[in-house]
């Protein structure tokens, strides 16, 4: 196909207002994070003249960011680990052992992904108070994994499948329990879907809100978004600045590590679709 | 989901091969499993029978319930916030729609060009996505603020002196979440749609210059109608996101003014957990439920047609 000049421009053109119009936001809110209190409302769209990292430090210790970053990496953490072990173990078993009924194992485990989180979570709440987790990290961890599962396991199952079966065939013969064939013949070819699994179990458990929400009182063990919502409850229309900043220091490390790994969060996000 | 037909057949002939399999094999899978099975039963099972069974309760959360029958049901019907509720979401969802897929399908088209920084405006107009809602609501309610929010301000240049409240508005707010809600996941259907052009032969586009059609010609003659089993589980994701709303309206508006932006879920928070309806509030729930499960058959009927 060959292109005439034209149309290349009028391209860049219109790729280069949408890449403004999503990042123009985000930049504004980094130069308002720096900007003093009086330079906030008078200079809105450019770079601050006078550069305030304080706000920085005020909005950390304000708003205890320490904590609440502690207490995402810890949820967002074990989630992840827990998710890939249990999704592992059973897709493992699907996959790859002949046993009656495994069908109807996969159908059960897969029937959450019909169920909406949000329909379960009165009666949630009523499992939590019962056992116990309630307003605990667990009381978040274990839905998180329970509701991430589903997908990992359909991800794992559909690439163990399509794993030659002469694989474990010649490890069997070699002295290879199943146990090893489990942990060191399959395991290590199903990286890039664990990979995958990681990603999209990172981005949902750390941006998560609703049950963070409804299941957490204490707010020693608040994640980033609830707590966000709590600080800027708190300070609206007193100290812009500092909530900005805020807001900053939750935002900038996601975006790195998003523009580190932005192969793998792409093609990872766009495989998760697939559950449709 | 197709994929699974494979393990029912595989199944079988297996069966017949192995029947002298010993215990410890057998058990090994249930062993494997059992960690996943405890989960599902107690996280997804359990909860989604006790929610059908609390919506014909009345349950404050903390004492006995006592059981009413179906008058939850009946009170949601004749609860004008309910259907006030639900018509915000009928709203959100199709003008989500159609904006989501229609600027991430523009956006995919531009990017499925062999060009120069195309990876950039990839990367770029992705971002959004992989932030939380709660990030994106706070933010864009600064940038909708009426003394120092960008869009205010942005129209000012142009001579418009009035400051709006754009969430303030009742008239406004709805359209101003919607707008927040494309701009966060338009990146996302862009690359699904991306991921559907690159799928579509080249040669199928040269056959269409040779026969003299124009590009966009070939647009609609080429790219859609292969492109539709794309197009559908675009539209299925944006229209579930659009029903299961509750964060961008709780950070940004709190389903205020006076309910202009009250969606189900808001309001359900709202019943169950500062009013102490739980019955009340599951009742809600599964009428949302029932709402999402009908737009899914839609789309599986839909999706068959196109052979997906």
């Amino acid at each position: 196909m060959k292109k005439t000049i034209s149309s290349k421009i009028s391209t860049y053109i219109v790729l280069s207002l949408f890449s403004i119009l999503t990042c123009y936001p985000l930049i504004w809110m980094l130069f308002g994070s720096l900007k003093g209190e009086s330079e906030f409302y008078t200079n809105l769209w450019f770079l601050p003249k006078k550069w305030e990292w304080l706000n920085y430090v005020e909005a950390w210790n304000t708003a205890q960011l320490g904590t609440t970053f502690k207490n995402s990496i810890f949820v967002t953490g074990f989630s992840i680990i827990i998710v890939v072990a249990i999704s592992y173990l059973a897709s493992f078993a699907i996959a790859r052992i002949p046993f009656k009924g495994s069908r109807i194992v996969l159908l059960l485990l897969l029937s959450t992904l019909m169920i909406p989180s949000q329909v379960t979570f009165i009666p949630l709440y009523q499992v939590e108070l019962f056992l116990g987790i309630y307003n605990t990290y667990w009381g978040l961890i274990l839905p998180y994994v329970s509701g991430g599962m589903p997908l990992a396991i359909f991800l794992l199952t559909i690439f163990i499948t399509a794993i030659p079966k002469e694989l474990d065939e010649a490890a069997e013969i070699d002295g290879c329990s199943q146990w090893g064939i489990l942990w060191r013949i399959i395991l290590p070819l199903t990286k890039p879907v664990l990979s995958t699994v990681i990603i999209l179990t990172f981005i949902n458990v750390w941006n998560e809100f609703f049950l963070a929400l409804v299941m957490i009182q204490d707010p020693a063990i608040r994640t980033i978004p609830v707590a966000m919502t709590y600080f800027n409850q708190m300070f609206t229309s007193t100290n812009f600045t500092q909530i900005f900043a805020a807001m900053a220091i939750t935002i900038i490390p996601v975006i790195t590590i998003y523009v580190i790994f932005q192969r793998y969060f792409i093609s990872g996000i766009a495989r998760g679709a697939i559950k449709m | 989901m197709p994929d699974i037909q494979y393990l029912l057949d595989e199944e079988k002939t297996v069966e017949k091969s192995k029947k002298n399999i010993n215990w410890k094999r057998r058990v090994f899978p249930f062993l494997l499993l059992t960690p996943a099975l405890l989960l599902w039963a107690i996280f997804t099972l359990y909860p989604t029978i006790n929610g059908l069974m609390f919506s014909f309760m009345k349950w404050d959360g903390f004492t006995e319930g006592t059981w009413i029958g179906l008058k939850n049901y009946k009170d949601a019907i004749q609860d004008n916030i309910f259907w006030n509720s639900l018509s915000h979401n009928v709203i959100y969802a199709f003008s989500t729609v159609i904006g989501k897929c229609v600027i991430g399908l523009l956006l995919a088209v531009l990017l499925n060009q062999k060009m120069k920084g195309i990876s950039f405006f990839r990367t770029t107009i992705f971002i959004p996505v992989i932030l939380s809602f709660v990030a994106v609501g706070l933010l864009w309610s600064w940038v909708y603020n009426p003394v120092f929010g960008l869009i205010n301000n942005f129209l000012n240049l142009f001579g418009f002196k009035n400051s709006i409240a754009w969430l303030g508005n009742p008239d406004l707010a709805l359209g101003s979440l919607i707008a927040v809600d494309i701009w966060k996941w338009s990146g996302y259907h862009m690359i699904l749609f991306l991921a559907g052009l690159q799928n579509i032969s080249k040669d199928l586009y040269e056959a269409a210059e040779v026969d003299g059609a124009t590009k966009w010609q070939s647009f609609l003659r080429v790219t859609l109608p292969l492109l539709m089993p794309v197009v559908i589980v675009n539209t299925t994701i944006a229209f579930l996101g659009g029903f299961n709303v509750f964060d961008l309206v709780y950070v940004m508006t709190g389903g205020g003014p006076m309910h202009a932006t009250e969606v189900i879920m808001t309001y359900t928070y709202q019943t169950a957990f500062k009013f102490h309806s739980m019955g009340y509030g599951s009742a809600m729930s599964y009428l949302l439920f029932i709402v999402i499960a009908i737009i899914t058959v839609i789309q599986l009927q839909v999706g068959r047609k196109y052979n997906y």
